[in-house]
């Protein structure tokens, strides 16, 4: 069933509202499609009540629709209009951020942006909060990766065709050629197009030792797929988008999944007591297992949270408070790590291959 | 403007100083263009702003899309060339259409996105996303081509056309919002312009009419009161002293007025007291006359019963007195006759400055026995001249004097004033010093201004004031400080003019060698007193002269013509009816020369005697200052005076 948009946000907000429903209550609004709901779903179990400025209510809105520009105009809208909003958490992918951060701007909300890469994001203001590395810095790693770390010398790009994928390029190009070296091809991709088409006349027309794909989890995993079905020695290296439901990635990627370099994030790791819990929270809720976006997301709700309750529903004071990160006060502790809102800070950036499934991290490769 | 007294005290408007009243006039026209340009940038600048900054990313954008659109439009098309001809294919032609498909957009797009208004945000990303669907499937038609699959290739040209319609329709879409949104914010901007400037009107308008009420508030706090004070002033300098300006604030002009008012009332007393002064002096002069004659009488009479040898030793004491009493009541004449005039002469260029004290003292002395004062006048007989008109200087004493003698007599006798003087490299100094309260320590600083006087009422603040510039004309000068017995002590300066005047009497001119009596001179006695006239030519007779009496210048004339201007002198008073003295001096310069050189003059009127001047002036005729005797007078003294004359004359025809 197709769910009108008020209707989501009354379905979601009943449905987390369950948890502390008092009218009045701080609102913390969730920006993602519908596969990102799980991270809001395990923060609003996590979080406690408070009494002193009664309940954080978590407000979702998300659109079958997908994440087409006037899809996320209209849904920042909605959540812009929620009353006593205090912050948003989203959204979904570098462009339809861009898109609709200067509604929030204009709003004066605290925008928390978990995994969106663009360097654009940092550019838009000091309601703005991107909490993932930017693309230049995932492109210098992925530089290094497959130069210094795979040593390849003919390295092609596949990419999604928007503002994520275009980042990552950019900010290849540029540092491919502060080691005067260059991609030998580069090649766009939106849904839609004949992927086969374009991997196969790339391959016979560049013959790269390297792949770098940049996409989300399903259109790397056909890239992968297509690319190992042509010629099984090209090394395959992702960028972070492809690290979301492994499961769905492998079955998708077939034979290339054992081939496959995946740059993320985060990696689980149950030895850590906060993760511990994430994770625990999250099969509980779900029945999944936690992606390192899903981690993000709930450290954007959480650290959103955590400054609602520490100043009070207040969205300026939010927003010092989160600048105020790394500064004025310690990082937030999150399940993916220290959280500040600084620029250049340093963020958390690994190399995994899947060995059976599970993702092991490469260390010829370092870790960031 | 009004003459005569004007309310003023207690009915000032208390109001703000005119320096407050300006500063506030200019801060409420600065605040007004302050206000109207603030207001006109409010209104104006936030639109113009938004437009720029909203329009600047949409053009951008509009060019960065269009661009791109075109390029690949120009792709598209060398894409269906390539596609018509099919096989062989054109490798080279397919790697420059693959190259310039992936070339990198300009990065500027995706910051555009952000910064377009938000309502043509989603016609530019779909736009956007179109040209990017467009550049995908134009690769794809590329790869197909280089795999050489001419058939596929056409076919998915057919989708690379399409979608390159679908290109062209949101681009169109998006700029038909863009233009629509800058219509709308040019309208916006527009309607805002024209508030502005319809407000900006109304300010205007507000402004002109508050424009009267600020000049009429300057003419009434500024204008009014100056226009006052200038009429005010021109009658000032018209000569009219009893002009009062109207004071109508508590603010600086007012308080000018108030200060004007005070001063036009201080000159008005200060005329009038001067008025009176010239009228007690010419009142002084007028009695002066008829005083001196009846003493110049009883002097001559007692002289001449003097003379008698068989008079009784108690009745020559008795006369003795009568005549030292009379020669001092003709002293004191002539000293207040002196002081009276002193302002009205002309200025003599040096004095003697011991003669001047000792005038000043006369003038003053019958005070110190009233007020059993002692007087301890040091003056030094051998002081030079100095620098000075001799009656001003006689007034700076007798002020001093005056002062010193209202000082002590404010303490319990016994009462002392010290006059000390002397010589010095830097010339005459005198010293004058009581033994009184001394000067206030507050009016030390202001001691030499003028209104300013411990006397209160009784004094005017002028004499030490005047005093000083008297002193600093002549080029000396005055300070005060405690004298050593506790009181006020002033000390005076003056420029030595380098001769010494040695006092010289009347008979001391008289020439060694010489007749020394009046044996056989004849002499022509003219005065309309009787009373004076017989007594002195008894004595004349007696010591040995023809003397012949003339009742008034005429009958002279008549005496001198019947014995054809043998005399060998005449003695004459000035003032006479029918004939004066100096009529008859001038006719006798007509008629007889000789005689009018041989003329002694008997005048007991100050004011005929120019003080420090070696002549007087009458009509065309000069007489000597030094012919001129002044009653009362020692009739020895006359005698004297008149040897010399005869002398000095060659003997009479």
């Amino acid at each position: 069933m197709r769910l009108s948009a008020p209707m989501v946000v009354l379905a979601v907000s009943a449905l987390v509202a369950a948890c502390e429903p008092p009218s009045g209550a701080a609102v913390i609004g969730y920006a993602f499609p519908r596969d990102g709901q799980y991270a809001a779903l395990v923060a609003a179990a996590a979080l406690p009540s408070d009494t002193t400025i009664g309940a954080i209510r978590i407000v979702g809105d998300w659109d079958s629709g997908g994440i087409e520009s006037a899809v996320e105009i209209a849904r920042a809208r909605r959540l812009v209009a929620l009353p006593g909003v205090m912050g948003v958490v989203g959204h979904a992918g570098s462009r339809s951020t861009l898109i609709t951060a200067p509604i929030y701007v204009d709003a004066g909300i605290p925008l928390v942006v978990p995994t969106a890469t663009s360097s654009r994001l940092w550019e838009l203001g000091e309601w703005v909060f991107p909490m993932a590395p930017t693309d230049s810095i995932e492109a210098a790693f992925l530089g290094e990766a497959a130069v210094d770390g795979l040593k390849a010398s003919r390295i092609a790009l596949y990419f999604v065709n928007t503002a994520y994928g275009t980042g990552i390029r950019r900010e290849l190009q540029r540092w491919l050629t502060s080691r005067d070296l260059m991609l030998v091809d580069e090649v766009p991709y939106v849904i839609g197009a004949d992927l086969q088409t374009l991997v196969e006349a790339s391959l016979q027309r560049s013959r790269p030792d390297l792949a770098v794909l940049v996409g989300r989890r399903i259109e790397v995993a056909q890239m992968a797929a297509l690319i190992f079905e042509h010629d099984p020695s090209i090394r395959l290296l992702a960028a972070d988008g492809a690290y979301d439901q492994l499961a769905e990635l492998m079955l998708a990627a077939g034979p290339a999944a054992d081939s496959l370099y995946l740059t993320t994030f985060w990696v689980a790791d149950t030895t850590i007591v906060v993760q511990r819990d994430f994770i625990r929270r999250y099969r509980l809720e779900t029945g999944r297992e936690p992606s390192p976006f899903e981690a993000m997301r709930y450290d954007a709700v959480m650290v959103l949270a955590q400054a609602i309750r520490e100043v009070g529903p207040d969205r300026g004071a939010v927003r010092d408070w989160l600048r105020s990160l790394g500064a004025d006060r310690p990082p937030y502790n999150g399940v993916t790590g220290d959280i500040t809102f600084r620029r250049g800070a340093r963020h958390n950036l690994m190399l995994v291959r899947l060995q059976e499934g599970v993702p092991v991290t490469v260390p010829e490769a370092g870790v960031w | 403007m009004a003459t005569g007294s004007y309310p003023v005290a207690g009915r000032w408007r208390r109001a703000m100083s005119v320096r407050t009243l300006f500063l506030l006039l200019v801060g409420m026209v600065g605040l007004y263009v302050l206000g109207v340009s603030f207001f006109l940038a409010a209104r104006m600048h936030p639109g113009a702003v938004l437009l720029r900054q909203d329009t600047e990313p949409v053009v951008e954008l509009f060019a960065l899309l269009n661009s791109r659109s075109q390029r690949l439009e120009a792709e598209v098309r060398d894409l269906q060339g390539l596609v018509s001809l099919g096989p062989p294919g054109y490798p080279a032609a397919l790697r420059r259409l693959q190259a310039q498909l992936s070339e990198t957009p300009d990065e500027q797009s995706t910051r555009a996105f952000t910064d377009v208004p938000e309502a043509m945000r989603t016609a530019m990303a779909t736009a956007d996303e179109a040209v990017a669907r467009l550049e995908t499937s134009a690769l794809e038609v590329v790869s197909l081509l280089e795999l050489g699959r001419y058939e596929a290739a056409a076919a998915r040209m057919m989708a690379v056309n399409a979608l390159a319609g679908e290109m062209n329709r949101h681009l169109a879409e998006a700029e038909r919002r863009g233009l629509s949104d800058l219509v709308r914010r040019e309208d916006e901007l527009s309607s805002a312009t024209g508030q502005a400037l319809r407000a900006v009107v109304v300010w205007l308008v507000i402004g002109l009419f508050f424009l009267p009420t600020v000049l009429f508030l300057a003419y009434r706090r500024l204008g009014r009161p100056l226009r006052d004070l200038e009429e005010g002033l021109t009658q000032v300098a018209e000569g009219d002293l009893n002009v009062q300006v109207p004071v109508r604030h508590a603010d600086e002009i007012g308080r000018l007025a108030d200060h004007f008012n005070h001063m036009t009332a201080v000159l008005q007393e200060r005329a009038e007291e001067q008025g009176r002064f010239a009228a007690a002096g010419e009142l002084i002069a007028g009695v002066a006359h008829e005083v001196n004659n009846p003493l110049m009488a009883i002097s001559a009479i007692t002289q001449q019963r003097l003379e008698d040898n068989d008079l009784r030793e108690d009745d020559r004491q008795d006369l003795m007195q009568i005549l030292r009493q009379s020669r001092r009541a003709g002293k004191l004449l002539s000293g207040l006759l002196r002081f009276a005039r002193s302002g009205s002469e002309p200025r003599a260029e040096t004095a003697n400055i011991g003669k001047v004290l000792s005038e000043a003292i006369d003038l003053v002395s019958y005070q110190f026995g009233v007020a059993e004062i002692t007087l301890n006048a040091g003056i030094d007989p051998k002081l030079p001249r100095v620098y000075g008109d001799p009656a001003r200087l006689e007034q700076v004493f007798v002020n001093l004097l005056s002062n010193a003698i209202h000082a002590v007599r404010q303490v319990a006798p016994p009462r002392t004033i010290a006059i000390a003087s002397g010589v010095d490299a830097d010339g005459v100094w005198l010293t004058l010093s009581d033994n009184g309260p001394g000067i206030p320590t507050t009016l030390h600083r202001r001691l030499f201004r003028p209104f300013v006087t411990t006397k209160g009422r009784q004094g005017t603040g002028l004499g030490l004031y005047i005093s000083r510039q008297i002193l600093r004309d002549a080029g000396g000068e005055i300070e005060a400080d405690e004298a050593p017995e506790g009181g006020a002590r002033f000390k005076l300066r003056l420029r030595s003019a380098g001769e010494r005047d040695w006092l010289i009497t009347p008979r001391d001119q008289v020439r060694p060698g010489l007749p020394a009596t009046l044996e056989g001179v004849r002499i022509l006695l003219v005065d309309d007193e009787t009373a004076l006239r017989r007594p002195i030519a008894r004595f004349l007779t007696r010591r040995g002269a023809a003397v012949e009496e003339a009742g008034d210048g005429i009958e002279a004339l008549e005496r001198i013509a019947a014995l054809d201007g043998k005399f060998d002198v005449l003695l004459a008073d000035l003032r006479m009816p029918k004939m004066d003295g100096v009529a008859l001096h001038e006719e006798l310069r007509k008629r007889y020369p000789a005689l009018a050189d041989r003329v002694v003059f008997l005048s007991g009127d100050l004011s005929h005697l120019t003080s420090g001047s070696r002549t007087m002036q009458a009509g065309e005729s000069t007489i000597p200052a030094d012919r001129i005797l002044l009653k009362p007078v020692l009739l020895e003294e006359v005698e004297t005076r008149l040897l010399q004359v005869v002398q000095k004359a060659p003997p009479a025809a």
